[in-house]
């Protein structure tokens, strides 16, 4: 059966509609008009009714075809055609079409604005065709029990994304110059990465070894005394939201590095925040994301109540006996921009917080520039060394 | 005439500090003063006349002197002494009393080592420490003789080298290529190191989160036990070690340089 696939399209003059970061609007950037999330949601729901008792007629009496029926599918959106797995796919002659076990995860779709037969993962929620451009959503990717509970909007928009990597390219002293010149830094792209939102309650009871020391003089000597303690702290956590990324294809360590997000600009899920990004729908479960922020839990409990052990010179955890009690878990759609590359034959991946341009990733290094640097380095401490006496201080020390 | 020195000496000695001598013509003092006596007839004579070729050659007075007990001869400390000894008794070569004096008393086996003059400037601080050495073992052993021909020879050399305008000071035995090869090898060292982790911030900025305290809710942590329960005590003891000078001589309000001990 093909899945409904929507393509926003502008009211005034049925161009694509893109969602805006800065404006927090869907914008046409073909007649420049700007319409409000909730306005496009009511049209596109009236639309979606029409559609829905057209095909209930049709149904009805098929051998009919009712002049308002046609009119219907012709106000209804341009859809795309769910042509099934790459299994399907017939064979042209020559060409091998075994895409093996692959496939099984491979969608092909047919553009409804060009025609032109597109695969996508299976988990592939929103994108853009790459013949028209035209920005698409798979609304049954978000659908039932798939259907996120909350979507956190962009706020930077891909100018601001360009600007964050610019800056994060002039900190490195040692990226190659070629790297930044050849990068495809304009291929970055708007994504949202679903996350597992999870409510947890951690109990913990730690025992520390503490230490006082006190120090006094006696004639020539220095007396050390220490005061040793078995320290014991119980008490209870509670955690709200903690993200974990439900993405296979996203590095957990490059989603964490992107926190925070401000959480209190979240929105009931509407697909009508998605057009002109990527989107994913989770392909790790909720459960199998749980462990990692248990353990995140259980970590943060520990430092808190080490931090209550308190009036004493050193610290150490002994012992946590810990126990989780999980609480809800929300399914939420979060902004990240992205961008991959690839240069001297490794990828580098790197990505930005879309709501509050936190910029991680990791830059490549050229060996020349480090040895050039080491270098001159080594020339200013030498002279540092030779011409305030360090070196003959040192040297007297062991001669 | 050989037995009769060492009360020469301590007569000397006396009336220097008891300002007698200061009456008439200012007596002489020989180098090797050796009032207990520790040396042999033989062994002082032969260091006495080590000690006029130094003093001639460099013309800075290098004096050995040995005492029953140095309180005879003042109030004070040994070195407070030395110091009384040397300027009452008008030691020293020329108009500014340029030498170094190196007091033994016995009865409690204490020393000082003072200079003056000239004596500042040729014996350090590292200098009488580098001195020091030569001789102190020998008479920690009782080896009076050595340790006297040691002090000697040494003082000889320290002179020598304060002649060449080089005294012997912290850093002064560091060649220069050895200071440079040194300040090379630390400087890359340090250089690699800074790099190394300069590289590693720059390059790689991603990590798994394993805090979660920014999701703590407004409850924060609910302590609901706490116990701190004392042990024991463990003592440890360490001797204050001295921090050293960073070179060139000490001098005091009276001009002396010196320091004192136990042999």
């Amino acid at each position: 059966m093909p899945s409904q696939i929507t393509n926003y399209q502008c009211p005034a003059c049925t161009g694509p509609l893109h969602y805006s970061g800065s404006t927090g609007r869907l914008e046409c950037e073909y007649c420049g008009s700007s319409f409000d999330v909730a306005e496009i949601e009511k049209l596109y729901a009236q639309k979606d009714a029409a559609a829905a008792a057209a095909m209930e007629k049709e149904q009805a009496a098929p051998g009919e075809a009712p002049k308002a029926d046609t009119q219907s599918e012709e106000d209804a959106e341009p859809q795309w055609v769910d042509t099934g797995s790459e299994d399907d796919v017939p064979d042209d002659g020559a060409f091998s079409t075994d895409w093996g076990a692959d496939a099984e995860k491979m969608r092909a779709y047919t553009c409804p604005s060009c025609g032109a037969e597109l695969i996508c993962e299976e988990t592939t929620a929103a994108t853009s065709c790459p013949y028209c451009g035209n920005p698409t959503i798979v609304p049954g990717k978000f659908a039932g029990a798939l259907r996120p509970e909350f979507v956190l909007p962009f706020r930077l928009d891909k100018h601001s994304a360009i600007r964050a990597l610019k800056q994060h390219y002039r900190g490195n002293p040692f990226l190659p110059r070629v790297f930044s010149a050849e990068n495809h830094i304009e291929e970055i792209k708007g994504v949202y990465v679903p996350f597992w939102l999870f409510d947890e309650t951690v109990t913990g009871d730690a025992r520390f070894a503490a230490r006082r020391v006190r120090v006094r003089r006696e004639g020539d000597y220095e007396v050390t005394s220490i005061d040793h303690f078995a320290v014991h702290r119980s008490g209870t956590a509670s955690f709200t939201r903690i993200p974990a990324d439900g993405s296979k294809k996203m590095p957990d360590d490059y989603m964490d590095s992107l926190e925070p997000f401000d959480y209190n600009e979240l929105k009931a899920f509407s697909t009508a925040y998605l057009p002109g990004y990527l989107a994913d729908r989770y392909d790790v479960s909720a459960k199998e994301c749980a462990a990692r922020a248990d353990r995140r839990c259980v970590a943060s409990t520990a430092e808190l109540l080490e931090r209550d052990v308190v009036g004493y010179s050193s610290i150490n955890l002994v012992e946590m006996q810990s126990k989780v009690q999980h609480g809800n878990v929300h399914y939420a759609l979060l902004p990240v921009w992205l961008l991959n590359t690839k240069w001297n034959g490794k990828n580098y991946l790197y990505a930005m917080n879309g709501q509050t341009g936190k910029f991680v990733g990791e830059l490549p290094v050229s060996g020349k520039r480090v040895w050039t640097a080491t270098l001159l380095l080594t020339a200013l401490l030498t002279g540092l060394f030779y011409f305030t006496g360090i070196a003959r201080w040192l040297l007297e020390l062991f001669l | 005439m050989k037995r009769i020195a060492p009360i020469l000496c301590v007569l000397l000695l006396l009336l220097g500090c008891t300002g007698i001598g200061a009456l008439a013509a200012q007596p002489e003092v020989p180098y090797v003063c050796d009032t207990v006596p520790l040396l042999t007839d033989g062994a002082r004579e032969e260091l006495n006349l080590q000690a006029e070729q130094i003093a001639a050659e460099y013309q800075c007075a290098v004096y050995f002197v040995t005492v029953e007990d140095y309180t005879e001869y003042g109030n004070g400390s040994i070195y407070q002494v030395a110091k009384d000894i040397y300027r009452d008794n008008a030691l020293g070569w020329g108009s500014d009393r340029d030498g170094i004096m190196l007091l033994l008393s016995m009865d409690g086996r204490d020393y000082a080592l003072i200079a003056y003059g000239y004596g500042n400037t040729a014996f350090t601080d590292y200098g009488k420490e580098y001195l020091e050495k030569q001789f102190l073992d020998d008479f920690s052993d009782d080896d009076w003789e050595h340790g006297c021909r040691d002090y000697l020879t040494t003082c000889a050399d320290l002179l020598k080298q304060a002649r060449s305008g080089q005294p012997l000071d912290r850093g002064a035995r560091v060649s220069a290529v050895q200071a440079l090869l040194v300040s090379l090898v630390l400087g890359f060292l340090l250089a690699w190191v800074i790099c190394w982790i300069w590289k590693t911030i720059a390059a790689k900025k991603v990590a798994q989160a394993s805090q979660a305290q920014a999701y703590l809710t407004r409850e924060g942590l609910q302590i609901t036990g706490r116990r701190d329960l004392y042990t024991h005590t463990t003592q440890t003891r360490r001797k204050i070690e001295k921090s050293g000078s960073s070179g060139g001589t000490s001098v005091d309000r009276d001009g002396f340089s010196g320091k004192s001990g136990k042999f």
